[in-house]
């Protein structure tokens, strides 16, 4: 059984046809990339895996639980976490603290007693630094824990962004557009980081990018969206042979722009 | 304005009240976007019922104490999830009205139960004046401001090194991110308005302590919290202490210099508010929201 089974996705806004039928699969230790052209709807997939979205017609089963009947507060209990496209982050915190709520989840205390200081409380949250400070060690972001997040460099806060996903110990980590405004250098780095977070987390992932080079080099698979439409699923080498992806990226009558 | 180090002592005492109330109202403000108009009559109201404890039922000071601010956190936490929570999405305006609707109920309540006549509050801080030199302050003044700032202090330390008091921060920095951490963001509100109404209760107690408790007791001191929170940026918890203190000291220096006198001491507060404010719109330590165009 997969991992994360997504079936006949479909989603209106108004008149627009947001995600027509869409269906995949992400299996266990699995690292798929979801490509397709600017408003192919990878980031309503994202949206509506993580509860932001409920779509009109289809099912999204994560382990065999059907995720809509989650709300968006229960998604990360499940095991699944996601990034952001445009960075979401806590900015008037520090990195440490934006990370540390990425456990938020993980931690098995109540308000209540958390709220009286008990010691099993104070022994957790020992345990939850530590983990968050060993994924900052993880992003090589130990060198700026201390500093607001808002104020960091935007490659920085995009390390940020993946640090506090993978607090949450996630079955299923959703990266929508890591390499989205980082340059050359950072990309190649990224590369390199999605690969060491797998072998760190054993997390599968689900990697929404633009950056053809970066996706072809690490995806297992990957999924092609077009207008809302699947049009290719498969290996690296299969999608790039593939007419339907090749008409869809270059235009069928090959305009240029 | 003659200036003196004698007054400032007393201003900064009185201060730390209205910077308890307006740490109260900035609470509320960060998370929700309202002020609360009912912020001193609930603490009016807790005040009450803290002075049932221990004056009519004889408890011990503190612990009367405690379980007015229990009482207080209970009334704030019933509140939001009875009366606020159904005007969420309500216009702004919409959710102003429901707390001026509650200054009303809670100011009539505690008319009603307690009658307007004056009632004095026992103080623990008992005894004359402290001198240090030619200065002074009273005890009450000085257990007040002691009390005062031990109480901000740990709703600081509280947001800001448990698991709760950060998942708080992050539902007012970024819901839907903090939904998506599996933070209870709706929990967090009710928090919110639970702490808000105890931060605001304790304040009432030592406005009780300082000067006699009576229904209307909070109307002068709600509206120095809020000149002080305005003052101090109105999203900021550190600027509505500081803007607190500034207030009260402001108030006291105004209301002993010779030209102004206590029948303006308010208005000039104010005047030197609104200068600061013009040169600095988002307050001492508020945040200018800067957009992306």
């Amino acid at each position: 059984m997969a991992l994360l089974e997504v079936q006949e996705l479909t989603i209106r806004f108004g008149g627009i046809v947001a995600l027509d039928g869409v269906s995949f699969t992400v299996g266990e230790d699995d690292l798929v990339g979801l490509i397709g052209p600017n408003g192919a709807g990878k980031t309503t997939v994202f949206n509506v895996i993580s509860r932001l979205y409920t779509p009109d017609r289809g099912s999204v089963r994560f382990s065999g639980h059907d995720l809509l009947k989650d709300r968006p507060a229960g998604i990360v209990r499940r095991g699944v976490a996601r990034t952001f496209q445009n960075l979401q982050l806590f900015p008037h915190m520090t990195v440490m603290e934006n990370v540390l709520v990425g456990t938020h989840s993980i931690g098995k205390s109540d308000v209540f007693s958390a709220a009286l200081g008990l010691p099993q409380v104070v022994g957790e949250e020992h345990r939850l630094h530590e983990r968050a400070w060993s994924i900052l060690e993880l992003l090589n972001l130990t060198g700026v824990a201390r500093l607001v997040a808002g104020a960091l460099p935007y490659g920085v806060q995009k390390r940020v962004d993946i640090a506090r996903a993978l607090a949450s110990r996630p079955r299923l980590l959703l990266l929508d557009e890591p390499a989205a405004g980082l340059n050359p250098a950072e990309v190649e780095h990224l590369a390199e980081l999605i690969l060491e977070i797998r072998r760190f987390s054993n997390a599968s992932v689900l990697l929404v990018e633009h950056h053809m080079a970066l996706v072809m080099r690490i995806c297992q698979r990957v999924v092609v969206l077009d207008f809302g439409k699947k049009i290719a699923d498969g290996t690296p080498q299969e999608v790039q042979r593939d007419p339907a992806v090749i008409a869809a990226y270059l235009g069928e009558t090959a305009e240029a722009h | 304005m003659h200036f003196d180090v004698q007054q400032i002592i007393n201003g900064i005492a009185v201060g730390s009240i209205y910077g308890a109330v307006a740490l109260a109202l900035v609470l509320i403000f960060r998370s929700t976007g309202i002020i609360n108009f009912a912020q001193g009559e609930m603490a009016t109201f807790c005040t009450y019922i803290g002075w049932t404890f221990i004056v009519a039922d004889r408890m011990p000071y503190w612990i009367g104490f405690t379980v007015a601010l229990a009482f207080a956190f209970l009334l704030g936490v019933g509140i939001e999830r009875v009366v606020i929570r159904p005007v969420e999405r309500a216009p702004e305006l919409a959710v102003v009205i429901v707390t001026l609707g509650l200054f009303t109920i809670f100011n009539s309540l505690s008319l009603g139960v307690w009658q307007s006549l004056p009632k004095p509050f026992p103080t623990p801080f008992k005894g004359g004046a402290i001198h240090v030199g030619n200065l002074f302050i009273s005890r009450p003044h000085l257990g007040v401001l002691i009390s005062s700032l031990v109480v901000m202090a740990l709703i600081f330390a509280f947001f800001r090194f448990t698991k709760v008091g950060l998942a708080m921060r992050a539902s007012t920095l970024n819901p839907t991110a903090a939904r998506l951490m599996g933070v209870n963001v709706d929990r967090m509100l009710m928090l919110g308005w639970g702490l808000a109404a105890a931060v605001g209760g304790a304040a009432g107690i030592f406005t009780a302590n300082l000067i006699l408790l009576d229904p209307n007791m909070m109307g002068g001191v709600l509206i120095y919290a809020f000149a002080a929170a305005v003052l101090g940026g109105l999203t900021s918890p550190v600027g509505a202490v500081v803007g607190g203190l500034l207030v009260g000291v402001l108030e006291s220096l105004a209301g002993t210099s010779s030209f102004i006198g206590s029948d303006l001491k308010t208005p000039v507060a104010f005047v030197v508010i609104v200068l600061v404010l013009l040169i600095r719109p988002a307050g001492l330590f508020g945040r200018t929201r800067v957009s992306r165009v």
